[in-house]
């Protein structure tokens, strides 16, 4: 069982998120399902954040004008909510895990 | 705001006051000694991590935090088993393992306190969420005080039962952590009980407070919390059976 658990070597992909003005940007972040990958999340506010996503099971304090690491995945495709912890009402946003298919398409319409 | 810091308090405090309960019912006529061994170390880590925060932060790529805190969730459950195995260390043991929970938590309220963004905010609401996080965090405390000392008179084993599943519940914060900063690797996931039990219900959240209750659990997750508990169990086996 525990070689179930053994990492897989591949390339990994990294996405960024920025929280300015108690909002996260983008709100909506679309990435690949089935691969793992690096969030990075960049707090532009003097004020900390937590990241905070109950679906991707993650939680991290972000301190001000701090730069944060996450590593998510492999996701199933769909939606996952994550919101920032001291300030939940306006610090909201959602990760998208797409299938490969879809995946491809949205990299192509978003890399003209 | 307001709703927002209760949450806060209950949070970080909700996990620490269960802990605290379950080691008080433990060392019951020795309580006073307890409270020294506690409060002495989980004052002088709690003003080390909060002054070194920003250090600490930027440590290891951004994934200092990470790595203390799963240290420091580590070794409270490592202190308990010491403490539940050898009798003569079960004081200071269980003491420190509750104050290395303390200074997690307690970072992190001070971190909330002082954000900069609370003075914008009535100071008011800031004091009626707290003193409402803590209340209600004491008021489980001490139900689950009483719960388990008549559990404990009745039958030992559902004592040290409970004592195992919150350590273990202290493993399975640090393996979350140490997931989300790559160090370990989650495996594929084994179920998802979301919409059964929410980690976000009432439930849900004591039951994460108390035994690390996960509604979707990886593979070394799971395995690394089931060795633990049975370790901890095991070591309790040797705690005195006083009534």
């Amino acid at each position: 069982m525990l070689a179930l658990t053994l990492p897989v070597v591949a390339e990994q992909s990294v996405f960024e998120l920025h929280i300015k003005d108690h909002l996260f940007q983008p709100s909506v972040l679309y990435v690949p399902a089935g691969e793992k990958m690096k969030l990075l999340v960049f707090n532009q506010d003097p004020s900390p954040e937590e990241f905070e996503s109950f679906s991707l099971n993650r939680e991290k304090v972000i301190l001000g004008k701090g730069k944060a690491t996450l590593f998510i995945g492999p996701l199933e495709p769909g939606k996952y909510e994550f919101f920032g912890e001291y300030n939940p009402d306006s610090a909201q946003g959602v990760l998208i895990a797409l299938p490969e298919q879809e995946w491809l398409q949205h990299k192509a319409k978003h890399a003209d | 705001m307001l709703i927002n810091t209760v949450l806060m308090f209950l949070r970080e405090l909700l996990p620490l006051c269960l802990l605290l309960a379950t080691l008080l019912v433990w060392h019951r006529s020795l309580w006073r000694h307890f409270a020294l061994y506690f409060v002495l170390p989980s004052a002088l880590m709690l003003c080390l991590i909060s002054l070194q925060m920003v250090w600490i932060s930027e440590l290891l790529d951004g994934l200092g935090l990470e790595f203390l805190y799963s240290f420091l969730y580590l070794s409270c459950f490592a202190l308990l088993c010491v403490a539940a195995r050898k009798t003569s260390y079960a004081l200071w043991g269980s003491a420190l393992a509750a104050a290395c929970l303390f200074s997690i938590s307690g970072s992190n309220l001070l971190l909330y306190i002082w954000l900069p963004t609370q003075t914008e905010n009535t100071p008011a609401d800031l004091v009626l969420g707290s003193a409402l996080g803590v209340g209600i965090g004491a008021s489980i405390a001490v139900l689950w005080y009483y719960l388990l000392t008549e559990l404990k008179l009745w039958r030992h084993q559902s004592f040290a039962l409970l004592l195992s599943f919150t350590g273990a519940r202290q493993v399975m914060m640090a393996s979350a952590l140490l997931i989300q900063s790559d160090w370990l690797v989650a495996g594929p996931q084994l179920w998802q009980t979301e919409q059964l039990l929410s980690e976000q219900s009432e439930l849900g959240f004591f039951l994460q407070a108390l035994m690390g209750y996960e509604a979707t659990p990886g593979l070394s997750q799971l395995l690394l919390y089931m060795v633990c508990l049975v370790l901890l169990f095991w070591c309790c086996s040797f705690m005195e059976k006083k009534r």
